[in-house]
């Protein structure tokens, strides 16, 4: 049942048939830009529901005064867990931990 | 007295040229001194370490065969079990516990092997620290100089055995915590292979990595150690069911006819002068000429993150939700971040894991060892929150561990071996396959009796 794990490929990258001449990419707008503060704050506020939401469910309390922190750790968690999912594995693959009876 | 190795305290208390009495006296008093400047002790169990040497003396004045420890005085990060006092484990939630009623495994073993007891060290909090910063304790310091870090998270370890406190010491490894400290205070660290030695009785951090090990002045010093404290235990799920494998009979044999690689990719991004140096120094003496890849490292970096952030903050969900404001600030931020990430990522990162030690137990198909960077620089200074890294200031704290992540991710059997450069040292990881210790000790003891990797002694 091993089958031989993909090398990782972007998953942004558009299949064959969807993607775009390279040419029309070079053409497209350039996506409107956001001031850096304030893509700072778009990107936070999800993340805060998030960590609000998932504190609450699992009963914590987090004061106010350490959300910064908070998102700033769980965004590069988030970062490092991005990188992870990016790998391609098998569906067959079996986690580090296997319990053994 | 400070300097001595415990192989030779333990000759000389076998031979009964000095008594094991002695050498703890002598151990307490430079603890009462020195301690006060490198703050690397929490406990000290004087009336116990007295007791115990009396009865080494006793058990050799009777007549009896004594251990290869005999005498030799040791202490341990405050996160084993020291039967009569709480487990605090570097945080103040902890030392309410009750003391413990039984040593830790290691503990025991070292002691039946000669060696005494003679206090508990400090560390970061529960383990999830680089720095040797703590809040409750105070910071450790760095013997070589004092306003800089040990490195953590057995930030005591590293500060009493190069301080000349204690001449073997014994920390925890999760992600990097005895290579770490190994690297800032300049004395050499075993981090076996994963399951090699027993945890029981010891506080956990990362289940899925946590590794037990000795710090040491000399690779002899640590092959004596790691020697008497292997074999199964059945109080620790992960100890192997495997019979011990002494290292020492074959430490001398030098590296003829073994094929040592340095590693390239990751672990030279990033590297400070000091770092490139350490390692071109060791690159000559072992006339290394291959270097070789490990596959996904920087993945592999990532992927132990995720699980320690999420298992770390598993373990301590319930005092998380109950006493979050008795944590260290920059540990508890951590563990609450690590409490919300999602599952999916965590089983992702488990599935990476056993894929990236396939890969990389194939490379141990051509090569017998891997050296690699320890850390990206020398001990920063205490109070640092930031450091450069390949061209990126970042946090400090979540970052020391670059170099040592990748490897401890699939349990392999490390020594860390320092290389003195002035004003502070550094340490290069010696890395073998796993079970495969006395390899990597056989490497350490060529660099040190070649004058390469040395402990040097700082003037405290």
């Amino acid at each position: 049942m091993t089958r031989r794990p993909q090398k990782p490929r972007p998953r942004s990258l558009p299949s064959r048939k969807t993607r775009k001449p390279a040419k029309a990419v070079k053409r497209a707008k350039p996506a409107q830009r956001i001031k850096p503060g304030r893509r700072a704050k778009a990107a936070a506020a999800p993340l805060d529901d998030f960590i609000v939401a998932g504190a609450s469910t699992l009963g914590l309390t987090i004061d106010k005064a350490w959300m910064p922190a908070v998102q700033s750790h769980l965004e590069v968690t988030l970062r490092h867990g991005a990188s992870v999912m990016a790998f391609a594995l098998p569906d067959e693959a079996e986690p580090a931990p296997v319990f053994k009876a | 007295m400070e300097w001595t190795s415990a192989s030779e305290i333990g000759r000389l208390v076998r031979n009964g040229e000095r008594s094991a009495l002695s050498i703890v006296e002598a151990a307490l008093t430079r603890i009462k001194s020195v301690d006060k400047t490198l703050n690397a002790f929490t406990d000290v169990v004087a009336e116990r370490a007295r007791a115990t040497a009396s009865a080494v003396d006793r058990a050799r004045n009777e007549g009896l065969i004594l251990g290869p420890l005999a005498g030799v005085p040791f202490a341990v990060k405050n996160l084993f079990d020291v039967e009569g006092l709480p487990t605090r484990a570097g945080s103040k939630i902890n030392r309410k516990h009750a003391p413990a009623k039984r040593d830790a495994t290691l503990v025991e073993r070292l002691e039946a092997a000669g060696a005494v007891l003679i206090g508990a060290l400090n560390m970061g909090e529960y383990a999830y620290d680089f720095t040797g910063e703590n809040v409750h304790d105070g910071n450790a310091h760095n013997p070589h100089d004092p306003s800089h870090m040990t490195g953590g998270s057995s930030s005591g370890s590293g500060g009493a055995v190069a301080g000349g406190l204690v001449p073997l010491a014994l920390g925890s490894d999760t992600n990097g915590s005895i290579r770490v400290p190994s690297s800032f205070c300049g004395i050499f660290g075993l981090k076996p292979t994963y399951g090699r030695l027993s945890r029981a009785r010891s506080f956990p951090f990362v289940a899925s990595f946590d590794h037990l090990g000795p710090f040491a002045r000399t690779t002899k010093d640590l092959a004596l150690a790691y020697d008497v404290m292997q074999g199964p235990d059945t109080d620790d799920a992960a100890c192997a069911d495997r019979p011990a494998e002494a290292t020492l009979p074959s430490l001398s044999h030098g590296v003829e006819g073994l094929r040592i690689a340095v590693a390239g990719g990751y672990f030279r991004k990033g590297a400070s002068a000091e770092t490139r140096e350490a390692m071109e120094v060791v690159t000559k003496a072992l006339g290394i000429t291959r270097e070789i890849e490990i596959p996904e490292a920087e993945r592999a970096r990532s992927a132990a993150y995720v699980i320690t952030a999420t298992e770390g903050a598993a373990l301590h969900l319930e005092r998380l939700r109950k006493q979050a404001r008795d944590f260290d600030p920059a540990v508890r931020d951590r563990l609450l971040a690590g409490a919300i990430v999602p599952a999916a990522i965590v089983n992702r990162a488990q599935k990476f894991r056993r894929w990236y030690r396939e890969q990389v137990l194939k490379l141990f198909g051509e090569v017998d060892i891997i050296i690699a960077p320890a850390t990206s620089c020398t001990a920063p200074k205490i109070g640092q929150q930031t450091f450069v890294l390949d061209g990126v200031e970042m946090a400090l704290r979540p970052n020391i561990g670059v170099y040592t992540q990748p490897i401890s991710f699939i349990g392999l059997p490390v020594v860390a071996a320092p290389i003195p450069l002035s004003p502070l040292p550094i340490a290069v990881q010696i890395i073998a396959a796993p079970w495969r210790e006395d390899l990597a000790l056989r490497v350490a003891e060529t660099l040190e009796q070649a004058g390469v990797a040395v402990a040097p002694r700082p003037k405290i």
